[in-house]
């Protein structure tokens, strides 16, 4: 088994003067030269910029100046996200680049770079976090690195990528739908979408403007609660951004689930497809639970279909919204799977988007019923591993991603974490989706910590790399 | 009943967009799946009454 480094060891390596961050980024960026034509990670990378940063991140560690764990660890940042390096793209012709400009750096990404965080490129989307990478158009076409025929998910398929394949050590995604959950998944790694409104997502392109959020992807739950700390907290940019004081996430990774009640719903009563090995694998992971100190229970989600429904009215309207004056006047800019799914907003009406507003009421209030029985709530990311790219339909978004079942969350605005727990009868992996009570992401990492600190699904790597040679 | 055709040429046209023959087909053939979905939502127990999540505040 090989291993490669997460964001919290690379801090220890550097505080313990085995490596420096002038070593990190470039042996990132190396890694991105060696493999980023095979797998469409990056839409552009800044190589000077980051080593600039890098060199200054040594100087100031060697001054005594500790900006804290994330300091001098190379990042990836999705490209619908605003960065002062370059214009985000949303990898489409259609996105004005003067958008970009003038937001600058997103919050989040100011407070990444404020934590010493260091920007190795933009990395690969969906188009607009929602539209299969068209091969007419004029970006790269992200691959898995588990295997290169299938998709690495989405949208933000070029963190998730990128991250088991070394060219960079943590990363930003977004999350309208499972966009930070399924690649994750898919690539055998963790990522959070946290409770809405827990990061601020001003500075993002946006998608559904009541389901997007900016997520942390990286390698361990540990990980993801380091970035989430210093991503989270309320900024004036977004006013739905909260106010609630911030947990000490980290704090919360006992290691130990005494004490939790942990609701595991295998969604089987759907007749999802589902990957021949995944009873098994989830068998497995309710044991390790136990182990760890958790009661776990059977429990059933309550208005499962309504509310991934409702998810998808939601997004398909406001993004149709966002959309249109563009859709009608450069459709053929568009990609044929975004401007599909973006144009097919318009088949729901007013009373439709209102009704899915009230549905979503009723299914958090539903759900609260839940999380006065439960403390989390598991169940599969996806019953199914990655699909194939000759497989995508751009006119059949839904068909392709068959199996997955991270809509849920978006619509009710749970925190909710995947986390690798094994892979298919194929070889690609799989994910544990780990949901809590809102605002209770301590939990949520706590159980996601305790399961990694039991199993190494995390460990592994894809064979297509090699460890990072530090 | 829903004559998706033709409600898809309607809505299509209200909005302005340009779907060529596959995607127009494509979205015909989604919409009684969609609609049926969609109906279900109105059907969906104690939503009466209920009001959305969305809320609105007079403070910019």
């Amino acid at each position: 088994m090989t291993t490669y480094l997460s964001i919290t060891e690379a801090a220890a390596a550097l505080r313990a003067g085995e490596v420096t961050s002038v070593e990190l980024v470039e042996t990132a960026l190396a890694n991105a030269d060696r493999l980023d034509g095979e797998l469409g990670v990056f839409i552009r990378r800044f190589p000077a910029e980051a080593h600039a940063a890098a060199v200054q991140a040594d100087a100031e560690l060697a001054a005594g100046r500790d900006r804290g764990l994330l300091h001098g660890i190379p990042l990836g940042i999705k490209d619908i996200i605003a960065t002062t390096e370059a214009p985000a793209t949303a990898q489409s012709l259609v996105l004005d680049p003067e958008w970009s400009a003038a937001e600058g750096d997103a919050p989040v990404v100011a407070r990444l770079r404020e934590g010493g965080g260091i920007v190795v490129g933009k990395t690969t989307t969906f188009e607009f976090a929602i539209g299969f990478p068209d091969p007419e158009k004029p970006f790269p076409i992200p691959a898995n690195p588990w295997n290169p025929a299938h998709s690495p998910g989405g949208s933000s398929s070029g963190t998730g990528a990128g991250l088991p394949s070394g060219m960079f050590l943590g990363g930003l995604g977004t999350d309208t739908g499972g966009s930070v959950r399924m690649p994750a998944a898919f690539c055998g790694i963790s990522g959070l979408k946290q409770t809405f409104g827990r990061v601020p997502k001003s500075g993002c392109v946006p998608l559904g403007y009541t389901l997007d959020h900016i997520g942390p992807m990286a390698r361990t739950a540990r990980d993801c609660a380091l970035m989430l700390a210093v991503m989270a907290g309320h900024d004036p940019s977004d006013h739905y951004s909260s106010d609630r004081p911030v947990d000490d996430y980290l704090a919360a990774l006992t290691g130990d689930l005494s004490g939790l009640r942990i609701g595991v719903d295998t969604l089987e009563r759907f007749g999802e497809p589902a990957d021949p090995d995944l009873a098994g694998i989830v068998a497995e992971a309710r044991a390790v639970l136990t182990a760890a100190g958790a009661q776990v229970v059977d429990v059933e989600l309550p208005l499962y279909r309504e509310l991934v429904t409702a998810q998808n009215v939601t997004m398909s309207a406001e993004a149709a919204a966002y959309h249109l004056p563009d859709l009608t006047s450069r459709w053929q800019d568009y990609g044929r799977g975004a401007r599909f799914y973006v144009g097919g907003g318009v088949a729901f009406s007013a009373p439709d988007y209102v009704q899915a507003q009230r549905v979503r009421r009723v299914g958090q209030k539903a759900v609260a019923e839940l999380f006065a029985d439960v403390d989390l709530v598991v169940t599969p990311t996806s019953t199914l591993g990655a699909f194939a790219l000759a497989d995508t339909k751009p006119t059949r978004t839904w068909e392709t991603l068959a199996g997955l079942q991270t809509q849920y969350w978006n619509s009710v605005g749970n925190p909710s974490l995947s986390v690798p727990w094994g892979f298919t009868s194929t070889g690609l992996p799989l994910g544990m989706q780990i949901s809590g009570r809102p605002f209770d992401e301590a939990t949520v990492l706590r159980a996601g910590d305790a399961y990694q600190q039991r199993t190494d699904w995390h460990l592994r790597q894809p064979a297509i790399t090699e460890p990072l040679p530090v | 009943m829903h004559d998706a055709p033709v409600a898809i040429a309607q809505l299509i046209a209200l909005a302005g967009i340009t779907p060529n023959e596959e995607e127009t087909q494509a979205m015909v053939d989604a919409l009684p799946v969609n609609r049926a979905s969609v109906d279900a939502l109105y059907a969906v127990p104690g939503v009466r009454y209920e009001v959305p999540c969305l809320t609105w505040s007079a403070v910019p």
